[in-house]
């Protein structure tokens, strides 16, 4: 296999790995936990399944795991188009990785305070559920946050998508589209947090820029030129 | 002769930007829109401040997040920049400033939790108002720390940067001298703040990181407006 057919085909199977960790911590999980506004029914809730909890968490860093690998396989293919861009996209996704990882930390805050050990006797159960719960939203907060370096990045990958010549054009401006989906979501969450459901729901066609490069990169590769030589060969 | 090529110019104009927006944006979003709401020492006044004015709280925490995305932009333009110099001091240093722009991003994320503490939530009624205000005020001094914890990082970037730029002859080596001075500085007083709370009694905070800043914004003008000087022999000569 052409050695940047192969770089764009492990990008993507990189990308598709983050298809499982991503949902499950944060759609599923927080779904069947997470009752909005209740800190003591969500007590309960993570209580009673503290260890897919505490899966989500693991989901959680290694998405941010993952995200950093996939950096730099998008880097090795990408590299050869401008490697200032590229640069700049590696440097992105760190800063949103590391993110990533130090807003975990708030939903350990909230499984110890909900777990309730010796030296949080001081506090009564539902002010450490009501602590608990508060670090839970925290944990919501940072996704929001994170969202704006989920967005920035994919400016400097569209770009390069599309000078690129080896994967399709329309799927670069897609993903630079997709980039001000999210700035935009996160915006949103910021100043007009009421709407930010409505608006999410609204997004879904424009957010799915990364789904298309993903797929591309895994289904088809890289449109790799032929060169005289191996068409000669070839016949 | 130092030759400079084309992507070297282009991430020239990309610092000079970035870095000017940067500046106005954190100086905004610090003492025009954040500053007046916080009262120091009044934690019952800050949190009516930033209740009342919950979207002006909320602009300010935008700016801060732009500027986290705008050192990002700037330490991958320095890096172009000053590589051909020093590959190996130009990761060094965009690197560190990598470290701070993470630790940067913290505080906004600690000021979200003070604005949550203070939201009328039915979960936070089981504590009293004043124990509220007091976690929140908490939570807005540790947005302070997280700054005072990246400042290393950001002169240590910004010693390396200089001691690049001196190298280089690309900007003028009076400008360079008074940038690894100044930032090294910073440096020092970053750590002496951290082991010696009190240091500030001694020495102002804005001494701290001033003459830092004032060079990387003098260095910010000169690539937009001047770009890179090429190095001619008699500086060579004189270096």
């Amino acid at each position: 296999m052409h050695p940047l057919k192969k770089a764009a085909r492990i990008a993507g199977a990189i990308y598709a790995s983050m298809v499982v960790t991503g949902p499950f911590s944060l759609i599923y999980v927080p779904s069947k936990l997470i009752v909005r506004g209740d800190a003591t029914a969500t007590a309960s809730n993570i209580l009673a399944h503290e260890t897919m909890f505490r899966l989500a968490i693991l989901a959680d860093l290694i998405g941010s795991v993952i995200f950093i690998c996939l950096a730099i396989a998008l880097y090795k293919l990408l590299s050869g188009v401008n490697k200032t861009w590229a640069g700049l996209m590696v440097a992105l996704v760190l800063v949103s990785a590391a993110v990533g990882f130090l807003n975990t930390l708030n939903n350990i805050a909230a499984l110890t305070l909900f777990r309730g050990a010796d030296f949080l006797a001081v506090f009564d159960k539902p002010q450490r559920d009501a602590l608990a719960y508060l670090f839970v939203r925290l944990h919501s907060q940072g996704i929001l946050i994170n969202e704006l370096f989920w967005g920035v990045w994919l400016f400097p990958f569209g770009l390069l998508v599309f000078r690129s010549g080896f994967l399709p054009r329309f799927i670069g401006v897609w993903l630079m589209i997709n980039c001000f989906g999210y700035v935009i979501l996160s915006v949103i969450a910021l100043f007009f947090p009421a709407y930010y459901g409505a608006a999410f729901n609204w997004s879904q066609p424009v957010l799915f820029g990364e789904l298309a490069i993903m797929l591309w990169l895994l289904v088809k590769g890289a449109k790799v030129k032929q060169s005289h030589e191996q068409l000669v060969a070839a016949a | 002769m130092r030759t400079i090529d084309n992507s070297q110019r282009t991430a020239a104009k990309v610092a000079g930007v970035a870095g000017l927006l940067a500046f106005a944006l954190v100086a905004f979003g610090n003492y025009v829109l954040l500053g007046p709401l916080v009262i120091p020492r009044n934690a019952a006044d800050t949190a009516r401040n930033v209740l009342a004015h919950q979207t002006q709280f909320r602009a300010a925490l935008t700016c801060f997040i732009v500027y986290g995305i705008g050192s990002v932009v700037l330490l991958s333009a320095l890096y172009v920049i000053l590589a051909p110099v020093n590959r190996g001091l130009a990761l060094t240093g965009a690197l560190f400033r990598l470290v701070f722009a993470i630790l940067w991003l913290i505080a906004p994320l600690n000021s979200l939790a003070a604005l949550r503490l203070l939201g009328d939530v039915p979960y936070l009624q089981v504590f009293q108002a004043d124990h509220l205000q007091a976690l929140a005020r908490v939570q807005l001094a540790g947005s302070f720390d997280d700054y005072y914890v990246g400042l290393p990082f950001f002169g240590l970037s910004a010693t390396v940067c200089a001691y690049l730029w001196l190298k280089s002859n690309y900007i003028p080596r009076g400008l360079s001298i008074f940038g690894v001075i100044g930032s090294a500085w910073c440096v020092f007083c970053a750590f002496v703040y951290l082991i010696f709370p009190n240091f500030n009694k001694i020495v102002n905070d804005y001494i701290f990181d001033s003459p830092m800043a004032l060079f990387e914004l003098v260095v910010s003008f000169w690539l937009l407006f001047k770009g890179l000087r090429i190095s001619t022999p008699s500086h060579q000569n004189s270096a």
